[in-house]
């Protein structure tokens, strides 16, 4: 187990990286964003001290989803790779039943984000049946539409 | 860890009831419906042996997301609460990392569903913007999103 010391805004992964490790972080903050450095650069989450990142690519051997940086000066993050993580289970079962906590949440989370988005889209063709009229870019499907947009780019 | 035995036909848990424990089938089998027992029910999964189901309601104490049912007389279950599992983490942490990798599949996979419908929004509202015809594609994309609401919501 490797502990890496990170300067503010050093990039820790990118998106599409091959994922070896996950991270414990020890001290700072560490910022998920989509498009980092970029005119679309997009803020998804922050963790700090004792937060664990990096565990579902590691977990699904998949590429990295998106770029991780450090925002503070001095942060300090512990790689743990898959035969460590294993380890853990029988070692720290406590570690890993926050892990599976916060990933159930973020399914949670992200089903209901999808639920509402569908939800958006259905009201919209219904009202149209109906016969009134209503756009794609009305308010209430403006949060996908930007979404969408970001991801054409 | 207790074990349960089931008749055919037995609800083990009922959507919408407070999730306190996961089960793990021993022997038998199970399946699992969305609306039990009304006209608009619909079965979503069958369960075997060494299936596991209600992991996420106790990681969460979030209410059962579906019912689900014995489909055979003697049907076997390890009921897992959730002062049994951590000890389940160390006794069986294959079976545990392989819950895990299944929550994180699921996480993938519905964070790419919820960006599908968000693309698809921007798209609808691009040719609605540049009044150009929807493809026969989006169409049914569009038709999709709608199918899938009303079957989950």
């Amino acid at each position: 187990m490797e502990t890496k010391r990170f300067d503010k805004n050093e990039v820790i992964f990118r998106r599409a990286d091959l994922a070896m490790t996950m991270y414990e972080i020890e001290s700072g903050a560490v910022g998920i964003y989509a498009w980092y450095g970029t005119e679309t650069e997009t803020h998804i989450a922050t963790f700090g001290p004792g937060d664990v990142f990096g565990e579902v690519e590691l977990i699904e051997s998949c590429p990295r989803a998106a770029d991780a940086v450090a925002l503070e000066d001095g942060t300090e993050v512990r790689e743990i790779s898959r035969e460590e993580f294993a380890d853990c289970f029988q070692d720290q079962p406590e570690k890993v039943l926050a892990i599976m906590r916060q990933v159930s949440r973020r399914v949670r989370e992200t089903t209901r984000s999808y639920l509402e988005a569908c939800r958006a889209v259905c009201e919209k063709v219904e009202t149209e049946e109906r016969g009134e009229k209503d756009s794609w870019l009305s308010e209430h499907l403006s949060i996908f539409y930007k979404i969408g947009r970001l991801l054409k780019k | 860890m207790e074990l349960k035995r089931c008749r055919k036909g037995e609800v083990i848990i009922r959507q919408g009831d407070p999730g306190e424990c996961m089960y793990s089938i021993r022997w038998g089998g199970a399946a699992v419906y969305s609306r039990y027992g009304t006209p608009e029910e619909r079965k979503l999964a069958e369960l075997g042996d060494s299936d596991f189901f209600g992991e996420m309601e106790l990681l969460d104490h979030t209410p059962c997301s579906a019912t689900v049912v014995a489909t055979a007389d003697g049907t076997q279950l390890e009921v897992i609460t959730e002062e049994d599992f951590r000890e389940f983490l160390t006794r069986q942490p294959a079976k545990a990392y392989f819950i895990l990798q299944r929550l994180c599949h699921k996480l993938r996979k519905t964070t790419q569903d919820y960006l599908n419908v968000c693309r698809t929004v921007y798209e609808a509202a691009e040719d609605e913007k540049n009044d150009r015809k929807q493809s026969a594609e989006l169409e049914r994309g569009i038709a999709d999103i709608c199918a899938a609401y009303r079957e989950q919501a």
